[in-house]
């Protein structure tokens, strides 16, 4: 049988060349952070619990375990870092060879059955790495409200109670993190169920399943995330909390 | 009928093409669209201007060469039909139809609505057959096959290498051909001594020939005049998987 040009050498090289196997590298890296983003969600949901009548809220006690983890907190961190990078590699790089592919453009271009989503996935893409960046550089490391983000409790706790309280109750930031959650649950609703397309896995004893999956999971991360920084900008949480 | 049509008109491969209209007057509804392009060609003939270079053969919607983007769709706006298929029922009078060649970089345009799809010859001849040493015949029902494989497996063989799903697809993939050519072969005892080595030869050759990646839009499987699923490209990629993951 006569062979093409690359269809010898290494996994790891048909990985990083082939138009499969980028398409596979994506998925794997996107699966990973959806793992991150439901995690994430329901770790932060901790927020909407009422404040307990001594000790710290759970908030901050979920907060301090994650911190305490020391060694693990960073391999995870690294690894998102890393799965993040590749997943940003693999869609420009993609992206690049896909508008190669069609050099000339149509005049008149009609859409049969393509969700309106899965046109955009480039640009909510990096819409989203501009978010995580201020995400970031807002609640993670503090420099966007360093006021709201200087707080301790007596016990020498980090009080992530009161920042995300004070960080929501500024509208304009609030609306940043509603908008930009819209937009990754938009990102979601064609990525989940591509994902498994590109793995092979929409057979078509599990199509049904996989088709429901990324609307669904679309739905939770917006609800979820949305109803954080909204509860604390119409006041239904937080009121413990001194200050605008 | 009476319609307007905005036909691609391009001397050459190298020369620049535009959009040039014409009218078609006195179009039977009857006609198939192929027919009216015959029709409008005569009056151009008979005007002393050059037809409108156009693929066709069988007309019957089993060569696959009719091709064209009509309004944006490949082989016009009905599903699972051919253009030669298409009826001029369809358009209302006063229409104005856009008809452009398949846009791919991997599909050059040789002149007005033709392009050279030999790009997909290279990917069958990477892999798409079985080898058999010569012999007397063997006799048919001595394989079994299971029904569901074997159904399968005739469903992706319903390929007639038209180039619908590369020109409907916004990223020019090859993806939904060359995975139908793949499967319908995977799925068949004789097509299992090669399996692998066949899947990753064909998709190199799809990346060579400068088709894009498979964006999961799935335009293509609705474009198909065959009704090809796109369940054919998950199987190629899961070959493909494993075909790179035993290190072959």
């Amino acid at each position: 049988m006569s062979t093409a040009a690359n269809a010898s050498g290494s996994a790891i090289g048909r990985l990083l060349s082939s138009t499969i196997g980028l398409k596979v590298l994506m998925a794997v890296t996107g699966f990973i952070w959806v793992g991150f983003v439901l995690g994430h969600m329901v770790g932060n949901l901790q927020i909407l619990l009422p404040m307990p009548a001594d000790g710290p809220h759970a908030i901050n006690k979920y907060a301090a375990a994650l911190k305490a983890t020391g060694g693990v907190l960073w391999v995870v961190r690294f690894g998102l870092l890393a799965a993040f990078a590749a997943h940003v590699w693999s869609a420009i790089t993609l992206s690049g060879r896909n508008k190669a592919a069609r050099a000339t453009t149509y005049a008149v271009h009609t859409n049969i059955q393509a969700k309106p989503s899965s046109y955009y996935m480039l640009v909510s893409g990096l819409a989203i790495l501009g978010f995580i960046i201020f995400h970031l550089a807002h609640f993670t490391l503090g420099l966007v409200q360093p006021e709201a983000a200087g707080h301790y409790l007596s016990n020498g706790m980090h009080d992530v109670y009161t920042m995300f309280i004070l960080g929501f109750r500024n509208p304009i930031y609030a609306g940043l993190y509603i908008v930009s959650n819209v937009l990754v649950g938009l990102h979601l609703q064609h990525a989940v169920s591509s994902m498994f397309q590109t793995l092979g896995l929409r057979t078509p004893k599990y199509r049904a399943y996989v088709d429901f999956a990324g609307p669904a999971i679309s739905a939770i991360v917006i609800v979820g995330n949305v109803l954080m920084p909204l509860s604390v900008l119409l006041g239904l949480i937080g009121g413990s909390v001194p200050g605008s | 009928m009476n319609v307007t049509l905005k036909v691609w008109r391009q001397e050459g491969p190298n020369s620049a093409g535009r959009l040039e209209t014409y009218a078609a007057s006195d179009i039977s509804d009857h006609m198939s669209f192929l027919e009216m392009i015959d029709v409008v060609n005569e009056q151009l003939e008979a005007a002393g201007t050059d037809p409108i270079a156009f693929d066709h053969d069988c007309r019957e919607g089993i060569c696959g060469m009719c091709s064209m983007q009509i309004d944006g769709v490949p082989h016009g706006p009905d599903t699972g039909i051919t253009t030669c298929q298409l009826h001029m029922r369809t358009f209302k009078d006063g229409d104005t139809i856009t008809i452009e060649p398949w846009r791919a970089t991997a599909f050059p345009v040789v002149k007005d609505l033709v392009v050279d799809r030999s790009a997909f010859d290279r990917i069958i001849e990477a892999g798409g057959y079985i080898s058999v040493a010569t012999g007397g015949p063997i006799e048919a029902n001595a394989t079994p096959i299971n029904k569901a494989d074997s159904d399968e497996a005739f469903d992706y063989a319903t390929c007639i290498g038209c180039g619908a799903c590369v020109a409907a697809c916004k990223n020019a993939s090859a993806s939904l051909f060359t995975g139908a050519k793949l499967s319908h072969l995977a799925l068949l005892p004789q097509g299992q001594a090669e399996r692998y080595e066949r899947t990753l030869s064909m998709v190199a050759q799809m990346d060579l020939e400068g088709f894009g990646a498979c964006t999961n839009q799935f335009e293509c499987e609705a474009a198909c005049p065959k009704g090809i699923s796109v369940q054919a490209i998950a199987h190629m990629n899961r070959d493909y998987i494993k075909a790179s993951l035993s290190g072959r």
